[in-house]
């Protein structure tokens, strides 16, 4: 085989794993020194984020939307 | 429609009701539509008609009012409400009862995007006997599966919490899902929302304490109808307590409030009540996180003060809405509000594992959350025995955090006479004001059965030193009126502190929770005044201290 259809080859396998994407491939158990994940947020235990939002709001489906709106 | 909602959340330009381009200028995470129960969608069959309804004799009538004159569509939403105070369902429609509610979760449901937005269902249960506000929003930890399995409750069912806890026992047990309830607007209840009884006019005994705390683990404490943290006459000493008070009357303005009703209207004097409750009872009844919702009608929660667009069609922003005269709800009321009254308020921050209905569920029953006045001020908190100074600018904070404390909303036991520490991080909305002062509001229960509150600053800018009545100097004020803008010069972008009790007493009960207070920037109405070149009214602010509350900590000797 010469170097160009290895080369070829090659770059092909890439693409088929590329288009596999990550998900695709089976997890595999943590091989790190403390047996922990190296993706830490594999590991998920606390929220590391604040999510913004209103857990209060009206719409068109209300009867009241206008100025005698109670609440 | 729920629809415009959710779409406005995730940051999409909608046009509003009145013709405006809207937009917010960061997204949402997640949002709840929480419509009104009672005659849900019924306006959109007034507007357009519906056999079921023109069926009606009375909703033939409103149907013909509704496109009549001015004063004939006032007279329908008029009877609305006084039909709603009654208790007596002017208009059934079963048929359409089934169909929004099946709109209103479908549109969640189209909208809800795990780990990116979160679509929640929900709806408000509206009841408010006598016009006093015992409002309730209903949020459902579940998708259409479980929640269209039921109807929304609605007050012509029930006015009575107690019925409604129990509507959310019934849906657990028969769908095998999770449900809860958040009370709002505890400022216009007229001393009934937290009250030393039931609506039947019995004590709270035990069983009462603990359906309550069960379904009700947390308390909407900011909106646009004010703020229901504390009041100047119940708080003397807090002079950050006068802020946009709604505290004229009850919902419908029916009552005037009285100096006696306040304590059962407002959160702090509540969670401090519910201390003397638990060593009572065993269970406290006002065990409650603290969070933020906007209650705005118009489908657009837009509560930065300076892109506020409005509360209800009728007030989105116009050269004309800061002179919208007083409205009365009912021709009963004996008091009335403006929309210029309104507060550009106020929305939540969620500690959640991830961007889910199921992960935001979760954290509001352990209370991991907040509230803020509209800004997004970041603020995050753990209590515990052992911290120390410098704790809070620990690289591993969070898991530092959970590992040797309990983050807001948890329970801190043991502690073998040492006082509680509580470690702070507060950061300024990345898009916003500087932070004057972060602050730890302590109450408590002492051996006599007497309730204490107190004000601790815990961290502030600008090098200033308490005076000899060991209150800070004001952080200064930048504010430039007549241009609606202000500075960063003064107030800090972050401050992080741990602050430990200086006067804890390991045998009484007692919680914590950190505010955080921005430096003075513009109110709402003073953008608009410099918008549409209009005159600021006197008769609110032309700056206010926006600000963020968290979830307590509670504390309880061992073995109580």
């Amino acid at each position: 085989m010469n170097k160009g259809v290895k080369f070829a080859l090659l770059l092909t396998a890439m693409s088929v794993a590329a288009i596999q994407g990550a998900d695709a491939i089976a997890a595999k158990a943590a091989n790190t020194k403390d047996g922990k994940p190296y993706s830490a947020p594999t590991d998920k235990t606390v929220p590391l984020r604040v999510l913004w939002g209103d857990l209060h709001l009206h719409t068109g489906n209300s009867s009241m939307p206008a100025s005698t709106a109670p609440g | 429609m729920p629809e415009d909602a959710f779409r406005f959340a995730r940051g999409e330009e909608v046009v509003s009701t009145t013709g405006l381009p809207s937009k917010l200028a960061r997204p949402y995470d997640f949002l709840v539509v929480t419509d009104h129960s009672d005659y849900m969608g019924l306006l959109q069959v007034l507007r357009d008609g519906s056999p079921e309804l023109q069926a009606d004799p009375t909703g033939k009538r409103w149907y013909d009012a509704f496109h009549g004159t001015g004063e004939q569509s006032a007279t329908v939403f008029r009877e609305f409400v006084e039909s709603t105070l009654a208790n007596k369902q002017a208009v059934k429609l079963p048929g359409l009862a089934k169909s929004s509610w099946e709109l209103a979760v479908r549109s969640a449901e189209k909208y809800n995007e795990p780990g990116r937005f979160t679509a929640i269902i929900g709806f408000e249960w509206s009841s408010h006997p006598g016009g006093d506000n015992l409002h309730r929003n209903v949020i459902f930890r579940d998708g259409p599966d479980k929640a269209l399995q039921v109807l929304p409750l609605t007050t012509f069912e029930s006015s009575d919490p107690e019925h409604l806890w129990q509507y959310l026992a019934d849906y657990e047990k028969k769908t095998g899902g999770h449900i809860l309830a958040i009370p709002h607007n505890s400022d216009l209840s007229g001393g009934e929302m937290f009250a030393d009884k039931t609506l039947g006019g019995k004590p709270i005994d035990k069983a009462y304490a603990e359906q309550r705390a069960k379904w009700e683990p947390v308390a909407e404490i900011t909106q646009n109808k004010g703020d229901s943290e504390t009041l100047p006459i119940l708080s003397p000493d807090d002079e950050f307590a006068n802020f946009e008070r709604w505290d004229k009357a009850n919902i419908l303005g029916t009552k005037l409030d009285t100096p006696e009703q306040q304590p059962f209207n407002y959160l702090r004097p509540t969670l401090t009540r519910g201390l003397k409750y638990e060593a009572q009872l065993g269970v406290n009844p006002f065990k409650l996180g603290l969070l933020g919702g906007s209650d705005i009608h118009n489908a657009l929660s837009a509560v930065a003060a300076d892109n506020f667009l409005g509360t209800t069609p009728g007030n989105e922003p116009s050269a004309s809405r800061l002179k919208i005269p007083p409205h009365k709800v009912t021709k009963d009321s004996v008091a009335a509000t403006s929309p210029l009254e309104s507060a550009s308020s106020g929305m939540s921050g969620i500690w959640a594992k991830e961007n889910t209905r199921e992960a935001i569920f979760d954290a509001l029953k352990r209370k991991e959350v907040y509230a803020t006045t509209g800004t997004r001020i970041t603020v995050r908190i753990f209590a515990g025995w052992d911290f120390k100074s410098g704790d809070a600018d620990r690289s591993d904070f969070a898991a530092y955090g959970y590992a040797h404390g309990v983050p807001m909303g948890g329970d801190l036991t043991g502690g073998k006479g040492k006082a509680p520490a509580i470690v702070i991080q507060a950061a300024k909305d990345p898009d916003g004001a500087n932070l004057d002062r972060v602050q730890v509001i302590k109450g408590w229960v002492d051996a006599k059965g007497d309730t204490h509150e107190k004000v601790f600053d815990a961290a502030w800018s600008d090098g200033r030193k308490p005076g000899a009545d060991g209150k800070l100097p004001p952080v200064g004020n930048t504010v430039d009126v007549p241009n609606a803008s202000y500075s960063n010069s003064i107030g800090a972008a972050v401050l992080n502190t741990t602050w430990t009790d200086p006067q804890f007493n390991p045998a009484e009960r007692a919680y914590y929770y950190v505010r955080v207070i921005e430096i003075p920037t513009p109110r709402w109405s003073t953008y608009d005044a410099k918008r549409f070149g209009v005159e600021l009214p006197t008769s609110v602010p032309a700056a206010v201290t926006q600000r963020a509350y968290s979830s307590p900590v509670w504390y309880a000797p061992s073995g109580a």
